[in-house]
């Protein structure tokens, strides 16, 4: 009767931790069954007899798996990614059909990650073509790098659309870029303009306008030797190590590397 | 298969074969659930990751479940007939512990692994208190210690690299910080699952985000390296002060200097349009200022840098409020005295290189990562649900 009632606490801790965890409704259903069941019997035999008619006493491994689906099918909900849901939503019915379909099909799990793996690259994708996009832009001179870079993020972006000014418009995506409204629009502009004609625009960067500076410069090179000299006479001063502090709130130290 | 991974294989297997059981319905499922364990070993080639891996799995979960059918039927069993006393029916706590003391075995030199391992001793010390296993496992439950083998041995691992990397550099930082997070508030395996997939998510969102600003400054920097560096004002100043000026190459230097200038103002208005931010907000920033200027990671995940003259981002902050904004002249940024004391640029040697790694490894000595970087770098550590947790020093 004493192990009877220590079955009855470990199957009722076992409600408790897995009652309180939102993940987890499938084991708590589970242990939950076990625990009404030990209540309703006098031995343990009667109540293995029992949950042997009722299927409990198979129901463990798929409630384990089905916990793990849920998981993944609640994430799934909660950052909208829709295709991941329904499909952990079929898996969940063909466990309740089959208990030991995880076991006997493997190969979800691979077919699970690839759908959540399409999220992120689109995630990913997105803030590359951004980085192409603030590189590009900086000072507008190396188009082709520009253009390549920006042809092959394109191909991350799938999830919840492949289409970038779709995504650009999402407030999710919007969220994903520490800038301004105005240049936010120029970044989308940008690409949906290079997606369009297959180019970008170029600064021609010239000294041209400085050129009287540069001639002045030269012309007067003589007059200031005495600056330069005095400025190069100076010792040159040792490179240093940089020491990254203890905590985010402090400061580097600087040692010199004599 | 592994040897290692072999052992404790066979020691699940071991474990289930102690607690025998008569029932052939468990029979068959303890038959079926070895053929799974072999399959799943097969596929694992490190043993230092083998416990958290095999509980993401289902199969620990599974183990559990088998176990307590096999020690229901046995109790049956013996209140049934007592007097036959069936000691092999019963399903001990130290039988039940025989494959995580292979697992401790394996990893109990390795201190990186030190918060799992006290998880694992207390478990062999509440084995060692108990001689039936409900009692066993109820006390296990009441701690929830199955479950923090596994979240308590990454979160030592985590907790380490956290050591080994600079706690400024939030865009490197945040996904361990969040990691750590997700494994202290995850309370089984269901729950680390669904965090996991909230946290990759969040990363792949946050990490860059965090990592935009400096992309900006990292461009405004190269521009006045060109306009203040050797391409620009001090080659020029160097030419003019040896006394040798061939015509082209004087020429290029001041040319350099003047694109410099105008792709330095273009970008700094750029940076205040884009996040409201003027130069000087930049170099009040701590981590940020230092993304102005070439530095090179020495040691750990970014713990220490080496650099030029420890002065130069005050000799760029003089260039920038008194030649670039104010857009004097060439001439006359090449006249006037500048407000800091700095001779020439140079950029560290090899030599160097090494010097400052020594020098910062004996100032982090006694960090965690310093003292198990070997370690560390010898096991990719599995930190998610069926994902690795690759860990990188960055260049």
């Amino acid at each position: 009767m004493s192990e009877m009632k220590t079955t009855k606490e470990l199957y009722g801790l076992y409600v408790q931790r897995f009652g309180n965890c939102p993940r987890t409704p499938y084991q708590a259903e589970y242990y939950r069954k076990w625990l009404d069941l030990l209540n309703s019997c006098s031995s343990n035999e009667e109540a293995e007899e029992k949950s042997k008619q009722n299927g409990l006493y198979t129901a463990g491994a798929a409630a384990v798996a089905m916990d793990r689906i849920y998981a993944n099918k609640q994430a799934a909900h909660d950052m909208g990614w829709t295709d991941v849901e329904e499909f952990c939503d079929d898996i969940l019915q063909k466990i309740k059909a089959d208990p030991y379909y995880t076991f006997t099909h493997t190969g979800l799990w691979v077919d699970l990650q690839a759908k959540k793996d399409g999220w992120i690259r689109t995630i990913e994708g997105f803030g590359r073509l951004y980085k192409d996009f603030v590189e590009y832009n900086d000072t507008r001179t190396d188009t082709q790098r520009a253009m390549s870079g920006i042809a092959e993020n394109l191909k991350m972006l799938s999830k919840p659309s492949s289409d970038f000014a779709a995504l650009a418009a999402m407030p999710q995506f919007r969220a994903m870029i520490d800038c301004s409204d105005e240049f936010y629009k120029e970044f989308t502009d940008t690409i949906c303009k290079a997606i369009s004609t297959g180019s970008l625009e170029t600064i021609q960067w010239s000294a041209q306008p400085y050129q009287d500076q540069i001639e002045e410069l030269w012309n007067n090179k003589d007059t200031l030797t005495q600056e330069c000299t005095q400025w190069y006479s100076q010792p040159v001063k040792p490179v240093c190590l940089r020491l990254s502090p203890d905590s985010p709130d402090g400061k580097y130290k600087l040692i010199d590397i004599e | 298969m592994d040897a290692t991974i072999k052992m404790m294989i066979q020691g699940y297997i071991d474990g289930l074969d102690n607690m025998h059981t008569d029932d052939e319905s468990i029979k068959k499922e303890v038959e079926d659930y070895k053929k799974e364990l072999i399959a799943f070993g097969e596929s694992q080639n490190d043993p230092a990751t083998f416990f958290p891996k095999f509980q993401d799995s289902g199969l620990m979960g599974k183990y559990m479940d088998l176990a307590t059918k096999i020690t229901m039927a046995a109790q049956t069993k013996q209140q049934d007939s007592p007097s036959e006393q069936p000691k092999k029916h019963i399903a001990t706590p130290s039988k039940w512990l025989e494959p995580f003391r292979t697992s401790y075995d394996y990893i109990k030199n390795l201190p990186i692994r030190e918060r799992g391992l006290a998880v694992y001793r207390k478990l062999f010390e509440i084995g060692d208190r108990h001689t039936y296993i409900t009692e066993f496992l109820t006390e296990v439950e009441k701690e929830n210690l199955l479950w923090k083998i596994t979240s308590e041995d990454t979160l030592g691992i985590l907790n380490i690299s956290l050591s080994g990397m600079d706690p400024l550099y939030k865009g490197l930082t945040y996904p361990v910080r969040k990691n750590i997070e997700a494994w202290e508030n995850s309370i089984c395996e269901a729950d680390a699952y669904y965090l996991q997939d909230r946290l990759a998510e969040d990363v792949a969102r946050n990490s860059q985000k965090l990592l935009q600003k400096e992309l900006f400054v990292i461009q405004l920097g190269l521009h006045l390296m060109i306009y203040r560096g050797p391409k620009g004002k001090e080659g020029l100043m160097e030419m003019i002060a040896t006394g040798h000026c061939p015509r082209i190459e004087f020429m290029g230097k001041a040319s350099a200097m003047a694109v410099g200038k105008m792709q330095a103002r273009r970008t700094l208005d750029i940076i205040k349009k884009v996040f409201g931010i003027t130069f000087d907000d930049i170099i009040a920033d701590e981590f940020l200022k230092y993304k102005l200027i070439s530095t090179a990671n020495v040691c750990g995940l970014s713990k220490a840098y080496v650099q030029s003259n420890a002065n130069i981002l005050d000799i760029l902050a003089d260039a920038v409020h008194n030649e670039i904004i104010p857009d004097i002249s060439l001439i006359d940024a090449i006249r006037r005295e500048p407000s800091v004391k700095f001779g020439r640029w140079r950029m560290p040697e090899d030599s160097e290189h090494a010097k400052a790694e020594a020098m910062a490894r004996n100032h982090f000595q006694d960090l965690p990562y310093f003292k198990y970087e070997d370690q560390l770098k010898s096991a990719s550590f599995h930190v998610g649900t069926g994902e690795g947790f690759d860990i990188k020093p960055l260049g």
